[in-house]
């Protein structure tokens, strides 16, 4: 190739046109590809966090129920003069899912209401022999696993 | 002759394939920058669904946890919304079934809300229903509840 033919071919060789433009693409693609990655992970954590708190208020909403229940028997229990029988018979009878235990002027009722899998609520009220209610605990917790499942494999001292 | 021989002459032929490989090198990029536009677009969109989506959760917890206290959803909405809140349909204040409609996010997004109560003697128990919607099309909802005693709220 003489000077002159040199002087007529464009100054980028053959092959570097498409190298500058699949390497364009592959960068766009990447790009693109980590936006949406970026968009669907968020999109899937919102909605992983709104369906919890559909579960968080359906068993707040339970444990409001029953809350309700509980404090009608106390007030109805208060009104005929012998508390502690009326209230812990109708509750025995009415209620489900609830353990009583005596305190002093009254009775703990303890239940829980379950979230999810992993998480209940778990709330203990103090009904007074007046038929007044006192929120001893109203908190979320994790789900107790069976303490054979979940010990260390670790050797006892016996064979 | 000698413009014979540039039109066709066998010596123009880098320039022939230079020409070549850009026409095709283009139409490859065209495509590509179609279908890469396409997913940057989709990607913008689910963005900005997941950030209203966001937004509206929020408003939801405020709202349901103002509702637990007050047992009230205009008092809750006035609580969580203050100035921005325009009420497009009050909640009937005296009836067990009252529904309202409020317009957020400067109308874009709408909140309705079905609210029912049970009287027993002990006190009221009221359960609320927020739906958010945009464009009819449901974008999230939430079930929470209240009770009031008649004798004052309970101790904690």
């Amino acid at each position: 190739m003489n000077k002159k033919d040199r002087l007529n071919t464009s100054g980028l060789g053959v092959g570097y046109v498409s190298v500058m433009i699949i390497f364009a693409v592959i960068c766009l693609t990447i790009f693109a590809v980590l936006s949406f990655s970026a968009a669907s992970s968020s999109d899937g954590f919102n909605e992983r966090s709104g369906d919890y708190l559909k579960q968080y208020y359906a068993a707040d909403s339970a444990a409001k129920s029953k809350l309700a229940q509980l404090d009608e028997i106390a007030m109805i229990a208060a009104e005929t003069g012998f508390f502690e029988d009326e209230f812990e018979s109708a509750v025995s009878e009415q209620i489900d899912g609830v353990s009583l235990s005596r305190i002093a002027g009254g009775f703990s009722v303890i239940w829980t209401e379950k979230i999810n899998d992993r998480q209940e609520l778990s709330v203990e009220v103090g009904f007074t022999s007046d038929g007044d209610c006192e929120i001893m605990r109203w908190q979320t917790g994790t789900i107790s696993e069976d303490s054979s499942d979940s010990h260390l494999g670790v050797w006892d001292g016996s064979f | 002759m000698s413009a014979l021989k540039a039109f066709g002459g066998g010596k123009r032929r880098p320039i022939n394939l230079f020409f070549a490989e850009i026409i095709i090198a283009l139409l490859f990029f065209s495509v590509s920058g179609a279908v890469i536009i396409k997913v940057f677009a989709t990607a913008d969109m689910k963005s900005q669904q997941s950030a209203r989506l966001e937004r509206v959760i929020i408003l939801a917890q405020s709202i349901a946890e103002a509702y637990s206290e007050s047992g009230d959803f205009n008092m809750a909405a006035e609580l969580v919304f203050g100035d921005d809140l325009v009420v497009e349909k009050p909640a009937a204040a005296d009836s067990n079934i009252g529904e309202a409609t409020l317009s957020i996010e400067n109308g874009s997004v709408y909140l309705r809300a079905h609210e029912s109560r049970v009287f027993t003697d002990a006190g009221e128990l009221s359960n609320l229903t927020v739906i958010f919607t945009a464009n009819e099309d449901e974008i999230y909802s939430l079930e929470c509840s209240a009770y009031i005693r008649n004798r004052g709220e309970p101790d904690e």
